[in-house]
């Protein structure tokens, strides 16, 4: 029973994982192989760029929710020159939602499709950037009042009152953030233990 | 003992050590130094040891837990005996007698030696058997510490000044109160000082630490530093100079600090409450024991003397920002007997003597005074139940207790009253009651207040209680300190607010006496900040200077609250005269109805009933009589309607009766202060003007009817206020039946002229619909107190209370979301909850005397923050075991892989060998891992580790292993 895995310098001879005996040895002819999508360091680098994008939209997309929902029922102030009533029409039909949702859908996709030879480290990628954007969203949770001070007038009265409810509604979707960012790593893992880490075959 | 066994111990061993050493850091150096709550509102507490350790003249009776002076004795001498007298009495004690007080009858004896409490008892019990004495009093000694209309008029409404005070940089914004000046724009201040122009210097001392006496902003017109020589007992003025404390410095900063004296040598200057209208007077009792000297503790005598001697200098406002033991006030407010006797028995003292010192003013006809108290800073601090001490808690935490305290125990904290802070709080005698003032804290809500508005709350430090009768800004108080300027917090720094203001008062109408000073402080203040079930209005400088100058135009002392809340009460005015008959019978016929319409209008109803005929000179029937009270105020429904029947017919003699005699004991019926106050007046003849025997004009019923609630003496005033017909309390609707043109123009004259008004009937059958008719026109202001219930998701959540758009006020609810709102009227208002688990109306029933809520605001969030708020705990450990199941699975999944692959090993490996053979390899496959031979083991290429032969890759580096 053979089993043949690539290593990670594709140029150098393949060998067979199989257990040792004494009867057997696998001799490989060195095939050169394309170098396949994000197996190399430029993969890693753009995972990485897409990971913190990902933190950042899951953030923003939370933060839109929120505004979203309190645009329902408050008088929303203009952003320089966007204006208060364009500002609710936006955020309170489905416009808002449909774009924070491919803000954070295009990233996700890419970190997708750079490690698709790899998708240990999608699943990677994928949890951390759900951990990071956990944690932030406590850490925005815990200083929401000290932000709010730097705001203008009109948006402190919008917001002011909202500071204990954006700490429940944060720790919320930071409890949500954690199952999906623990379920990517264990998924991660899994694929780590059972197909070999870093020394994963590339399909 | 196996290998492993011993490895297990090691651990074992080696966690109780780091637990042994965690508990003892925590004890000794976690807790004192990162965890225990200090309370940084108050001064070090000195305790009774300490007290009874510096002076040997005090004792400590353990089983009372009183402190004493163990060689003095106050007499309080009756007002009939004179000085000699008084004189001959002390004479047969051997003592030394001061006489500081003799004016006002109050004398200390001081013994050379000193005596037991018991023998002090017997004393004084000895001394107040004597028929001139009147009271006598152990001396007790107290710990002493810092609590660091809407109607038209034709006033002159002013625009607020400010100072060039530079208030370190800080700008003026009194509808954003904000930054160093916060409290100063908080009490619309500036908005007093806009009548500066009106208003006289009026004198304003402190009881405190020493003030700074030079300091560049403060000005002091007197200062008494009364040392009292613990050897002699004998009282010396000024005797030292003691040094300046900040706590004195910032209270009298608060005050009167210069006003609009321009930039203090720093930018640093800040503008006192008084805006320059006040001389401050400091008086404080220090004691001296060979020249130590401290103003830790007092006697009840010193602190009444510190008190006497500022009123004497016709000091008309004095801020004491002390309590009497922060620990006694706490013990007492949670029960203990031996705390609440301890205080009393100081109250009582103190309470007499000023008792003494109101009367005697009151009688040379001088000024008379407020004295502010603070509420008291200790309602945050954790006290520590205990049954050996004294007063059954202690302040300071066990290392059991510190242990304890890492597992979620906490000492006792909360619900501290004011009433226990200071003895002068405890004085419940009217007279000296009504000038006490205790005031708490407020502070800017951070989570609610934005660039466009501020919002306050109720300091968590200050103390509670329904004895607090005011809130002023207490938290980060910037002012005066011994050597500059420093903002310090504390409800020490909320009473001169308070105090400032009072004198303000004062300025505006010196002839005020101290209750209305307090009447017009508590009638101005604005909102409601609560604190538990009770709470207080905001001190506001401006309504308040406006309402006391408005004190000095009328004739009177004009009305302070014109809110009429307190339900109604109504009393009938019936002529019972011969041609009556009719319209009478039908009001008794129709009298179920009247009381039911009553009901509908309020529940909170009173009624009574005088009946008015003529003298009996004057109609000649001996029956006849000017007026009689048939019925005194009652809400008893069938005492009312067996008053209405009992009511006979007289004579009344000619077209002209007693009315006014009638309409006058009206006036002077007990009529509730707050109830709406109305007259409904039947008859058909005009009233005797001037009447004989009284004498009663038009006018003087007027004016009675106006001032029914300030005790004004109508019989002999001839003032008029005819024309503030605005502000009549009491309305009088009249219906006259078949009145001829003299009584009907009366009838509808009165009645316009006090905002009723008037029905002419003439039919006897309609009398009945013209009194509902008239109950139907009266505007019944009525407070609620109803409970209200917004559901466990809201469940010890602050609520905010909308009327319209305009905020008024917070409350917090219960832990099964509920909560009562007192004094509230029947209305719809708007709530929100800051947990923004929503918001909606809330509506007030009168007649249900029920709150209805409902939710109108809710978010697409918000049934998941119920749910959240609701079941967070549940959502916390099913979300940590997911986290453990992700964790174990690849874990899992790791071990079963790596026990599959051994089998598989050893099957392939023994497949073809002999049976010992295969057994040796199971053995070895089976046994624990040992050190593999150099035959059996694999080397990484790359850093030389020896791996497994079954190993896929280097556990050192992960470089994966070529096959042997």
């Amino acid at each position: 029973m053979f089993k043949v895995k690539q290593n990670r310098d594709n140029s150098a001879p393949l060998k067979s994982n199989c257990i040792a005996s004494e009867t057997m040895t696998l001799e490989q002819t060195s095939i050169p192989i394309k170098k396949k999508w994000g197996t190399g360091g430029f993969g890693v680098l753009f995972s990485g760029i897409f990971g913190l994008l990902l933190t950042v939209s899951i953030t923003l997309f939370i933060l839109l929710l929120f505004i979203g929902a309190l645009s329902e029922n408050a008088t929303i102030p203009d952003i320089g020159f966007i204006t208060g009533d364009w500002l609710a029409v936006f955020l309170n039909t489905w416009y808002s939602f449909v774009l924070g949702g491919i803000m954070m859908l295009i990233p996700l996709l890419v970190i997708i499709f750079i490690n698709v030879h790899r998708i240990r480290r999608a699943f990677l990628d994928i949890g951390c950037s759900a951990i990071v954007s956990a944690v932030f969203n406590i850490v925005t949770a815990g200083v929401a009042a000290q932000i709010i001070r730097v705001f203008s007038g009109d948006w402190q009265d919008v917001l002011i009152n909202t500071t204990v409810a954006y700490r429940s509604y944060s720790i919320i979707c930071a409890s949500g953030l954690v199952i999906i960012g623990v379920t990517c790593l264990s998924i991660y893992s899994c694929i780590v233990v059972i197909k070999g880490g870093r020394y994963e075959k590339v399909k | 003992m196996k290998k492993s066994s011993k490895r297990i111990i090691v651990c074992f061993v080696g966690v109780l050590l780091l637990f042994v050493v965690f508990i003892a850091a925590w004890v000794f150096f976690i807790f004192p130094n990162f965890v225990e709550q200090k309370n940084e509102f108050a001064e070090d507490e000195p305790g009774t040891v300490w007290i009874t350790e510096k002076s040997e003249k005090i004792d400590f009776n353990e089983s009372d837990g009183i402190l004493y002076v163990n060689n003095e004795v106050i007499v309080f001498i009756k007002e009939s005996v004179s000085d000699g007298e008084a004189s001959d009495l002390f004479a047969s004690f051997e003592a030394v007698v001061d006489n500081s007080m003799a004016d006002i009858g109050v004398y200390r004896l001081v013994f050379e030696n000193a005596m037991t409490y018991d023998e002090l008892e017997a004393l004084v019990k000895r001394i107040k058997s004597d028929s001139r004495v009147e009271a006598a009093y152990i001396n007790m000694v107290s710990e002493f510490e810092a609590d660091a209309a809407d109607t038209e008029d034709d006033f002159e409404y002013k625009d607020a000044v400010f100072p060039n005070d530079p208030w370190n940089g800080d700008t003026w914004n009194v509808e954003v109160p904000g930054g160093e000046n916060w409290g100063i724009e908080a009490i619309d201040a500036p908005g007093a000082w806009g009548y500066l122009d009106q208003m006289s210097k009026v004198k304003v001392g402190l009881i405190d630490a020493m003030p700074n006496l030079s300091h560049e902003d403060l000005s002091f017109a007197n200062s008494s530093c009364l040392f009292i020589d613990e050897d002699t007992g004998l009282t010396e003025v000024n005797k030292y100079s003691v040094m300046a404390e900040d706590h004195g410095t910032h209270v009298a900063g608060t005050i009167n600090a210069k006003w609009n004296n321009g930039k203090g040598s720093s930018n640093d200057g800040v503008s006192g409450v008084m805006g320059g209208k006040g001389e401050l007077y400091y008086c404080a009792v220090y004691y001296d024991a060979d020249g130590e000297i401290t103003s830790k503790y007092a006697t009840a005598y010193s602190y009444l003397l510190s008190l006497k001697t500022l009123i004497d200098q016709d000091v008309q406002v004095i801020n004491i920002s002390q309590n009497t033991s922060r620990l006694i006030g706490f013990a007492a407010s949670h029960g203990n007997q031996n705390a609440i006797k301890y205080l009393s028995l100081q109250a009582e003292l103190t309470e007499k003597g000023l008792a003494r010192i109101i009367a005697a003013r009151n009688v040379a006809g001088k000024s008379d005074f407020v004295i502010c108290v603070a509420a008291g800073n200790s309602n945050s601090t954790y006290y520590y139940k205990d049954s050996k001490a004294t007063y059954g808690y202690r302040e300071e935490i066990s290392s059991w207790e510190k242990v304890k305290y890492l597992f979620g125990w906490r000492g006792k904290v909360g619900n501290s009253l004011a009433l226990y802070n200071n003895f002068l709080n405890l004085m419940d005698e009217e007279n000296v009651k009504d000038r006490i003032i205790v005031v708490g804290a407020v502070g800017i809500d951070p989570e609610s207040s934005t660039k466009n508005s501020t919002k306050y709350s109720y300091a968590p430090f200050s103390n509670v209680g329904s004895r607090v009768d005011i809130v002023a800004p207490g938290v980060d108080i910037y002012s005066c300190t011994a050597n500059r300027y420093e903002a310090l917090s504390g409800t020490s720094m909320a009473t001169p607010h308070v105090s400032g203001v009072a004198g303000l008062i004062f300025a505006s109408n010196p002839a005020l006496s101290g209750p209305e000073v307090k009447d017009i402080l508590i009638a101005s203040a604005i909102g409601r900040y609560y604190y538990g079930d009770d709470y207080s209005g905001l001190l506001n400088a401006n309504i308040s200077v406006i309402n006391a100058l408005k004190t000095v135009k009328t004739s009177v002392k004009k009305v302070l609250k014109t809110e009429a809340d307190d339900g109604l009460d109504l009393c009938f005015v019936v002529d019972t005269t011969g041609s009556m008959g009719d319209d009478i019978e039908n009001a008794k016929e129709n009298m179920t109805n009247i009381l039911e319409h009553l009901a509908d209008k309020t529940q909170n109803y009173r009624v009574a009933l005088i009946d008015y005929r003529d003298y009996p000179e004057r109609s000649e029937d001996p029956a006849d009589y000017p007026y009689k009270i048939q019925l005194h105020f009652t809400n008893d429904n069938d005492a009312i309607t067996d008053a209405i029947n009992a009511l006979d017919i007289g004579n009344g003699g000619d077209s002209e009766e007693t009315v006014y005699s009638a309409l006058m004991a009206a006036v002077k019926l007990e009529w509730k202060n707050d109830a709406k106050k109305v007259i409904i007046i039947l008859g058909d003849a005009a009233p005797l003007d001037p009447e004989p025997v009284t004498d009663y004009t038009y006018d003087d019923v007027l004016l009675a009817l106006f001032n029914a609630d300030i005790n004004v003496d109508y019989d002999n005033s001839d003032e008029r206020v005819v024309d503030a017909l605005d502000t009549s309390l009491i309305n009088v609707f009249s219906i006259g039946t078949d009145a001829g043109d003299d009584a009907a123009d009366f009838f509808k004259k009165i009645s316009d002229g006090t905002g009723g008004s008037y029905a002419d009937v003439d039919d006897a059958s309609k009398v009945g619909d013209a009194i509902i008719d008239s109950i139907e026109q009266i505007e019944v202001v009525e407070k609620l107190t109803v409970s209200a219930d917004f559901g466990d998701a809201l469940a010890n959540q602050k609520i905010d209370f909308y009327s319209g758009k305009e905020y008024m006020f917070t409350m917090e609810t219960d832990n099964r979301g509920q909560l009562v709102i007192d004094d509230i009227e029947a209305d719809n208002y708007k709530w929100t909850s800051n947990s923004l688990c929503g918001g909606g109306s809330i509506e007030v029933d009168r007649d249900s005397r029920e709150a209805t809520v409902r939710m109108t605001k809710t978010y697409r969030f918000t049934p998941l923050i119920q749910v959240w708020n609701q079941h967070a705990f549940l959502i916390y450990v099913v979300l940590l075991i997911y986290i453990a199941v992700c964790i174990a699975v690849p874990v899992l999944i790791k071990r079963i892989r790596g026990h599959v692959r051994k089998k598989k090993a050893t099957a392939v490996t023994t497949a073809s060998m002999p049976v010992e053979e295969q057994m040796q390899i199971f053995e070895s496959a089976t046994a624990p891992e040992k050190e593999t031979s150099d035959d059996a083991q694999i080397v990484c290429p790359k850093c030389g580790f020896k791996a497994t032969s079954d190993a896929r890759f280097c556990k050192q580096c992960g470089t994966k292993l070529e096959e042997k």
